[in-house]
C-alpha cells in the first residue's frame, strides 16, 4: 500500500514532465447475439469513451470504438468490430504511438473458451488471446493496458502477461463461462463517482479494477447467487493474475492512468505554467508536499505515534495551504 | 447426549446368540420348542412363555430354559425368570449352564455380589458362555470403579480372537462389546468393535443382537442415520424388542423428534420394568420441568433396579432442580457407594443441567467427572462445551480439544473445534457492559448498533426488574446461521435466531438470514430480557416465563417489537388447542403441530402480560425471586399471586376470550381436516354475502387490487384491517391500502397505513424504508429518520440507508446520531478516505474537533491530494488559532 502509494507520486511528475505522453484508447465492443447484450455493450463502450473524452481529456483522435453495428452509432463507430478491422485499428495506431505512450484496450461482450483456446467473440471469426499476443507485439514501447471485460476470459492474462503491460480479465479462468457483469461495473468506476478511492482526482488502473471487483461481488450478494465470475489482474509479468492485488501485485496498476489533458499538471494548462512562473512553483510545491506524505507514511512503523502524527498534519497543513492557493489561482 | 450403558442392556442380548450354541438339541426337541422360539423371535412373548412352560415338562434341556427365561426377562418378570433358573437347576443340579444368565438377572436388579458369584460359577465350570460371562464379569468390575481391572480383562479379548479363527457369534459378540470399552483408550478400537459385530452377525443372520448392538454403537458415535437403519433392521425381525425399540427411542430423542416418548412408553408396554425406559421417560418429564413425576418414574425405575446407573442421575437431578440440595446429596452417595469412580453419573447430570440451562452446575458436574475418571471424553466435552457457554473460551477450548483426541468421533465438539479455529477472523469490542464479538468483517458497522441496543436494554431491563446481571456479559454475533448453530447446539440445523447462556449470548448476525427475516435488535433485547430472567432465578425460570416475559420485553421496547397475534394464534385458540400453563414448557419442548412453537412464545407472553396488567409488575419481580428459591410453579403462582393454576387458567381464559373472541370469530376457519383452499370465486362469494369474514375481505380485496380495481380493493380490504386491525402478516391490508393511495398520490394516507403496519410488523424492510421516504416527503424529518432507524434493526448493511439517515439526523440537529451513521458507513464504504472525511466533518459539526482532526489526518493519510479534506483541516486550524470551532 505504501510503495504503492510512493509510485503514484513518482508517475505524477513523470506526467508533469512529459506531457507529451499520449494514451490511445482501443474500445472494441464484440458480438453481443441478442439485442438486448448488444445495446448494453454499446452503452458501456459509450460510457467509457465519453470519460476518456471528458474527464481524462483524451483528445478524440486518439479514441476509437469499433462495434457489432456501425448503425448503432455511426458518427462515433470506427468501423465493425470484426477481426480484420481488429488487426487494422492496431496497425493504424502503430503508425501513431511514441515510446512512452499508453496502448488501453478494452473489451467488452462474450467470450468463450474451446480447445484450452481464450476466445473474444466477434462478428465472423473471433479472435484468440494468442492472437491478440500477436496484435500487441509490436508496441514494446508503450505501455499496454489490457482488460478483457468478457465471460472465460481468465486465460487470456498468462498469454498477454508481460514487461510493461496491466492485464484485466473479468474472470479467473476460461471455464467461468457465465455472462460476466464486471465490464459494466469496471465502465462506471471511470465514467461514476466513487472509484478514485486516493481522490487525486483521477482514476487508476487499479482503483477502476477494484471498484468493479467489489461491485460485482455485491452484484452476486445482492442477488443471493452464487459468484459466478473472479477477476484477476497482472501487472508485474509473472502471467500469475490476483484476485485482490496486494503485494506483489498492483503497484503499476496503481499509479497508470488515462493520459490526457486533464493529467497533466494539476488540470493547468503548459501554456499556463509557462506563463506564470508563480503557478508552476506552486504546483511543484503541492507534488512535492504530496511525495513527503507519502514519504512520512513509509517511515510510520519507525517513528513514535506523536512524532508521527505531528509531522504529517505539519505537512498536510503546508498541503492545504498550497492546495488552497492553487484553488483560487483556477477560479 | 447419549449416555448408553452397555451393561444395563448388554446382558439381555447375548441370549439370542444361546439359541444357537444349543441348536444341537433342537432337532431333538421337536415342533412345540420351535414354536415358542418362533413365538420369542416374533416377539410374541405370551405364547412363548407357555408354550415353553408346555414343554418343559417333556424337555429340561438348557436351550428350552435359556428361551424361556429370556422372554420372561424381555417382559420384565425377572422374578419369575429367576424362579425358572432354580427350577432348571433342580433338575440338573451341576449344571453351570444357567449360572451367566442367573448372574445378568441378578445385576440387572442391583444384586451386584451375588451376580459375580454366578458369573464367576459359569466360568469356573467352563459353561458354553463362558466367555460371555468373562465379558459380563470385566463390565462388573468397571461399574464398581475399578477400572484398570476392566481394561485388563477387556484387553484380554483381542487375544481370544486373533489367536482363533472360528468363534462362535456369541464370543464374536463378546469381543465386539470387549472392543466397545476399550475404545476408551483408543478410540481405533471402535471400528474393531464394529468389525467384531459384523462378524457375528454374518456368523448368525438370526440374531438380533449384534445389529441392536451395532445401532447402539453408531448412535454412541453421534450417527444417527446409521443407527436408526441398524434398529430398524432389528424391529424388522421382532417388531417388539424392548431393546430394538429403546434404542430407537433414543434416535428419536437425538434427533429431537416427539416419537421418542412414543416409543419409549411402547417398551414398557412390552416390558413395564424396563429400567432404562423408565428413566428416560423420567427425563423427559425434568426436560419439562415436572420434577414431581421425574422422581416417582426414577423411584420406579429404582425399585427395579436400586443401583441403576440410568436412574440414579435422573432422580438426582429430580432432587437438584427441585431445590432438595440435600435429597441431591443422598442419591449422589448413593451412586458413588456403588461405583466410586463413576463420571458418567456426572456427565449425565451435566447434561441435565444443560437442558434445564443450569450451564455453571453443568461445568462443575463435568469438571467431577473428568476428575473421577481421567479417560472421560464426554466428561471433558461437557466441561468445555459448558465452559464457553460461559464464556471461558481459553479453557473451553483446551478440554474440547482433548476430549476430541480421546474421541475423534464426536461431531460436536468437532464441529466446535472448528469453529473455534475461525475465531481469530473475530474482534471484540468491550463496552460498559458488554463484549462484543463479530466477525472482522462486520465488527465495525455491527459493533456500534450492538452495543448501543445493547447498553439500552441493560439500562432499561435492570431498572424494571431491580437486578443487575452480572457484567461483562459477551455478545456473539455470527455471520453464518451455521456457526451460530454449532456454537449453540454443536450442529447445524437449530431455528433460533438467538441464544442467552447467562453470561454469554450468541445471535445470528443480520447477514446470517434473508433480508427481512427477523429484526436483530428485538432478538438481542429479547436474550438479554433472558440474562435478567435467568440471573434473577439462578436459571431456575421455566422455559415458559422465561419466553414470555422476554417477549414481553420486546414489545415494550419498540413499536412493532414482539410476537402478535397471528392467524395461526386465532386458529390454536380457536380450535382449543392452546396448552393450559401447567402444560406449557411442552410447546416449547415438545411441540404437536408445526406452529406450536411459535403460538407458545406468544401465549406465554400473554400469560406474563396477564399478570402484570392484574397482579403489577411487581408480582412478576416476586415470582422470579419465588422461583430462584426453589418453589415448583404451582406453589409460586399460590404463593406470589394467591391463586391456584386452575383458578389462573381460568382467568387466562377469560383474558383470550375478551381480547380476542370477536376477531376468531371473523376467521370462518374451516374444519381442521379440511386442507382444500378455498377457490378464488368460493372466496368471492363469501366476501359478498358475509361483510364478517376477515380471510374472504382480505383475499379478494388483495385480488381486486391485483386486477387493477381499485375501488372495490379498497372497500374489501378497509373492512378486512377493521375487522383484524393487528393482522401485520402475508398479504395484510395494510400494504395494500397504502399503495392504493400512494398511486392517488395521497401521501399521508398513504404514509398513515404503513405506520400503523410497521408498528405490528417489525421485520418488513421495504414497508419501513419507503415510510420513511414518504416522511421525508411530507418534511416529517424526525419520523422519517425514526422508521429509517428502524429499518436498520432489520438490516443494516445498505450504505444508501446510513446515508440518508447520517443527512436526516444532520437536518434535524441530531449530531451525536449523525457521528453514529457516519461510523456506520466508514465501516461499509470501499471509500475509505471520503468515510473518514464525512466522519470528520460530523464531528467538527457536533463540536469535537479533536477527533474531527483524528479522522481528518486518517482520511487525508490515505489521500493527500484530498481537496476537500485539505480544506477542512484549513479550517479546523484556522478556527483553533481563531478559539472557536
Amino acid at each position: 500500500m505504501i510503495a504503492r502509494a510512493f509510485a503514484v507520486v513518482l508517475i505524477s511528475s513523470l506526467a508533469a514532465t512529459a506531457t507529451a505522453n499520449q494514451t490511445y484508447l482501443v474500445i472494441i465492443a464484440g458480438l453481443g447475439g441478442e439485442e438486448r447484450y448488444r445495446e448494453r455493450f454499446h452503452q458501456w463502450s459509450l460510457a467509457m469513451r465519453e470519460a476518456a473524452l471528458t474527464d481524462a481529456a483524451i483528445p478524440e483522435d486518439n479514441v476509437f470504438y469499433l462495434a457489432e453495428k456501425v448503425e448503432l452509432a455511426p458518427e462515433l463507430v470506427h468501423a465493425k468490430s470484426t477481426k480484420e478491422n481488429v488487426i487494422a485499428i492496431f496497425e493504424k495506431i502503430q503508425t501513431k504511438v511514441r515510446p512512452g505512450d499508453q496502448l488501453y484496450v478494452l473489451l467488452i461482450g462474450h467470450g468463450s473458451f474451446r480447445s484450452e483456446q481464450s476466445r473474444f467473440n466477434l462478428p465472423g471469426p473471433d479472435v484468440t488471446a494468442e492472437e491478440f499476443e500477436a496484435i500487441l507485439k509490436p508496441f514494446g514501447g508503450q505501455q499496454i493496458v489490457f482488460v478483457n471485460a468478457t465471460s472465460a476470459s481468465g486465460n487470456f492474462l498468462p498469454v498477454l502477461s508481460g514487461p510493461n503491460r496491466i492485464v484485466v480479465t473479468a474472470t479467473k479462468s476460461g471455464y467461468e463461462r457465465n455472462e460476466s457483469q464486471f465490464g459494466q461495473y469496471f465502465v462506471e468506476a471511470y465514467s461514476g463517482d466513487g472509484a478514485d478511492t486516493d481522490k487525486n482526482e483521477r482514476v487508476s488502473v487499479l482503483e477502476a479494477y477494484t471498484y468493479a471487483r467489489i461491485r460485482v461481488k455485491g452484484y452476486y450478494d445482492e442477488e443471493n447467487m452464487l459468484q459466478t465470475e473472479h477477476s484477476v489482474l497482472d501487472d508485474n509479468g509473472d502471467g500469475e493474475g490476483s484476485h485482490e492485488p496486494s503485494e506483489n501485485e498492483g503497484d503499476v496498476a496503481g499509479t497508470a492512468y488515462l493520459m490526457g489533458e486533464a493529467a497533466v499538471a494539476e488540470g493547468f494548462s503548459d501554456v499556463d505554467l509557462a506563463a506564470d512562473p508563480d503557478l508552476a512553483k506552486l504546483v511543484e510545491k503541492r507534488r512535492e508536499l504530496e511525495g513527503r506524505v507519502v514519504a512520512l507514511r513509509q517511515q510510520k512503523e519507525s517513528m513514535p505515534e506523536d512524532l508521527y502524527l505531528q509531522e504529517l498534519e505539519r505537512v498536510l497543513l503546508e498541503l492545504a495551504q498550497v492546495t488552497a492557493s492553487l484553488e483560487q489561482r483556477r477560479q | 447426549m447419549i449416555g448408553y450403558r452397555l451393561p444395563a442392556t448388554g446382558y439381555l442380548r447375548v441370549v439370542g446368540v444361546v439359541l444357537l450354541l444349543f441348536g444341537v438339541f433342537a432337532r431333538a426337541a421337536g415342533a412345540s420348542l420351535e414354536d415358542a422360539e418362533l413365538a420369542l423371535g416374533e416377539g410374541r412373548y405370551g405364547d412363548a412363555i407357555a408354550a415353553f412352560e408346555a414343554a418343559s415338562v417333556s424337555m429340561p434341556t438348557p436351550r428350552l430354559y435359556h428361551g424361556w427365561i429370556e422372554a420372561l426377562r424381555l417382559t420384565g418378570q425377572n422374578d419369575d425368570a429367576l424362579e425358572c433358573v432354580d427350577a432348571f437347576l433342580a433338575k440338573e443340579p451341576a449344571s453351570v449352564e444357567l449360572e451367566n444368565v442367573r448372574g445378568e438377572i441378578l445385576y440387572e436388579t442391583g444384586r451386584i455380589d451375588e451376580a459375580r458369584s454366578a458369573f464367576d460359577k459359569a466360568i469356573a465350570g467352563g459353561a458354553r458362555d463362558h466367555l460371555t460371562a468373562e465379558l459380563n464379569l470385566a463390565i462388573l468390575y468397571r461399574d464398581q470403579g475399578d477400572v484398570d481391572e476392566a481394561l485388563r480383562r477387556f484387553d484380554a479379548f483381542i487375544d481370544v480372537y486373533n489367536r482363533s479363527s472360528s468363534l462362535r457369534a456369541d464370543q464374536l459378540l463378546a469381543v465386539g462389546v470387549a472392543c466397545w470399552y476399550l475404545g476408551a483408550t483408543n478410540p481405533q478400537l471402535f471400528k474393531d468393535a464394529l468389525k467384531a459385530l459384523d462378524e457375528a452377525k454374518a456368523a448368525d443372520p438370526t440374531s438380533i443382537d449384534p445389529t441392536i448392538f451395532a445401532g447402539s454403537l453408531f448412535l454412541e458415535k453421534y450417527n444417527s442415520p446409521d443407527a436408526s437403519s441398524s434398529f430398524g433392521e432389528a424391529l424388522s425381525m421382532n417388531p417388539n424388542h424392548p431393546e430394538a425399540l429403546f434404542g430407537m427411542a433414543q434416535v428419536k430423542a437425538f434427533d429431537g423428534s416427539s416419537e421418542a416418548l412414543t416409543l419409549a412408553e411402547k417398551v414398557l408396554e412390552v416390558n413395564p420394568n424396563h429400567v432404562a425406559a423408565l428413566a428416560f421417560v423420567a427425563e423427559q418429564h425434568l426436560g419439562l420441568e415436572d420434577y414431581t413425576r421425574a422422581r416417582a418414574q426414577a423411584e420406579k425405575a429404582l425399585e427395579v433396579n436400586p443401583l441403576s446407573p440410568d436412574a440414579l442421575p435422573i432422580l438426582a437431578a429430580a432432587e437438584l432442580l427441585s431445590g432438595d440440595e440435600a435429597g441431591f446429596r443422598a442419591v449422589e452417595a448413593r451412586a458413588l457407594e456403588r461405583n466410586p469412580r463413576d463420571a458418567d453419573f456426572y456427565n449425565k447430570l451435566s447434561e441435565i443441567a444443560v437442558n434445564n440451562r443450569l450451564y455453571e452446575r453443568a461445568a462443575d458436574f463435568a469438571a467431577k467427572a473428568v476428575e473421577l475418571d481421567e479417560r472421560s471424553w464426554w466428561g471433558y466435552g461437557l466441561l468445555g462445551v459448558n465452559q464457553l457457554r460461559l464464556g471461558d473460551i481459553e479453557e473451553g477450548t483446551k478440554n474440547l480439544e482433548l476430549s476430541f483426541k480421546g474421541d475423534p468421533y464426536h461431531i460436536w465438539n468437532k464441529n466446535t473445534l472448528d469453529l473455534l479455529d475461525t475465531f481469530v477472523d473475530y474482534e471484540t469490542t468491550p463496552t460498559e457492559r458488554f463484549e462484543i464479538f463479530i466477525e472482522g468483517q462486520e465488527s465495525d458497522l455491527l459493533s456500534v448498533h450492538y452495543a448501543s441496543v445493547a447498553e439500552e436494554a441493560y439500562e432499561k431491563l435492570s431498572k424494571r426488574y431491580q437486578y443487575e446481571p452480572p457484567t461483562p456479559i459477551r455478545i456473539e454475533v455470527f455471520r453464518s446461521h451455521g456457526d451460530f448453530s454449532v456454537r449453540t447446539l454443536g450442529l447445524p440445523g437449530l431455528g433460533a435466531l438467538g441464544v442467552c447462556f447467562g453470561p454469554v449470548i450468541a445471535v445470528d448476525s443480520p447477514s446470517a438470514r434473508q433480508k427481512g427475516a427477523f429484526n436483530w435488535a428485538s432478538t438481542l433485547w429479547h436474550e438479554l430480557a433472558h440474562s435478567v430472567t435467568l440471573g434473577m432465578t439462578d436459571h431456575k425460570v421455566p422455559r415458559w416465563f422465561s419466553e414470555g416475559l422476554s417477549v414481553l420485553e420486546e414489545r415494550r421496547a419498540r413499536p412493532g417489537w414482539g410476537d402478535d397475534v397471528n392467524l395461526g394464534f386465532l386458529a390454536a385458540y380457536q380450535r382449543e388447542r392452546l396448552l393450559n400453563i401447567a402444560e406449557l414448557n411442552n410447546g416449547f419442548m415438545r411441540p404437536t403441530y408445526p406452529q406450536q412453537i411459535g403460538i407458545s412464545y406468544y401465549q406465554a407472553s400473554l400469560v406474563s402480560e396477564l399478570i402484570e396488567r392484574d397482579f403489577e409488575f411487581q408480582a412478576i419481580r416476586d415470582m422470579l425471586a419465588a422461583y430462584r428459591d426453589g418453589l415448583s410453579t404451582p406453589e409460586v403462582f399460590e404463593k406470589v399471586l394467591g391463586v391456584t393454576l386452575d383458578a389462573f387458567d381460568t382467568r387466562f381464559d377469560e383474558y383470550l376470550a375478551e381480547r380476542f373472541d370477536a376477531i376468531a370469530a371473523t376467521l370462518r376457519l374451516p374444519p381442521e381436516d379440511d386442507a382444500t383452499p378455498d377457490s378464488v370465486e368460493e372466496l368471492a362469494t363469501r366476501a359478498e354475502e358475509d361483510a364478517f369474514d376477515f380471510i374472504a375481505q382480505l383475499e379478494t380485496g388483495r385480488r381486486a387490487l391485483e386486477e387493477g380495481d381499485i375501488e372495490k380493493a379498497e372497500k374489501l380490504l378497509e373492512r378486512a384491517k377493521k375487522l383484524f386491525p393487528q393482522y401485520a402478516g402475508e398479504g395484510n391490508a395494510y400494504l395494500g391500502l397504502a399503495k392504493i393511495h400512494e398511486e392517488r398520490g395521497d401521501i399521508g394516507r398513504a404514509a398513515q397505513e404503513l405506520a400503523t403496519f410497521v408498528d405490528i410488523n417489525e421485520n418488513h424492510y421495504d414497508a419501513h424504508v419507503i415510510l420513511s421516504g414518504l416522511y421525508v416527503d411530507l418534511d416529517e424529518k424526525e419520523k422519517a429518520a425514526e422508521i429509517l432507524k428502524r429499518a436498520l434493526y432489520i438490516y443494516p448493511f445498505e450504505l444508501e440507508d446510513h446515508r440518508k439517515l447520517a443527512e436526516l439526523y444532520r437536518e434535524v440537529g441530531r449530531k451525536d446520531e449523525v457521528i453514529v451513521e457516519r461510523r456506520a458507513l466508514l465501516a461499509l464504504t470501499t471509500d475509505r478516505a471520503q468515510g473518514l472525511y464525512e466522519l470528520a466533518l460530523a464531528y467538527h459539526e457536533a463540536g469535537d474537533d479533536t477527533r474531527a482532526r483524528r479522522q481528518l489526518l486518517k482520511a487525508l493519510e490515505l489521500a493527500p491530494a484530498f481537496k476537500d479534506g485539505l480544506a477542512l483541516l484549513l479550517k479546523l486550524s484556522r478556527s483553533e488559532k481563531g478559539g472557536g470551532a
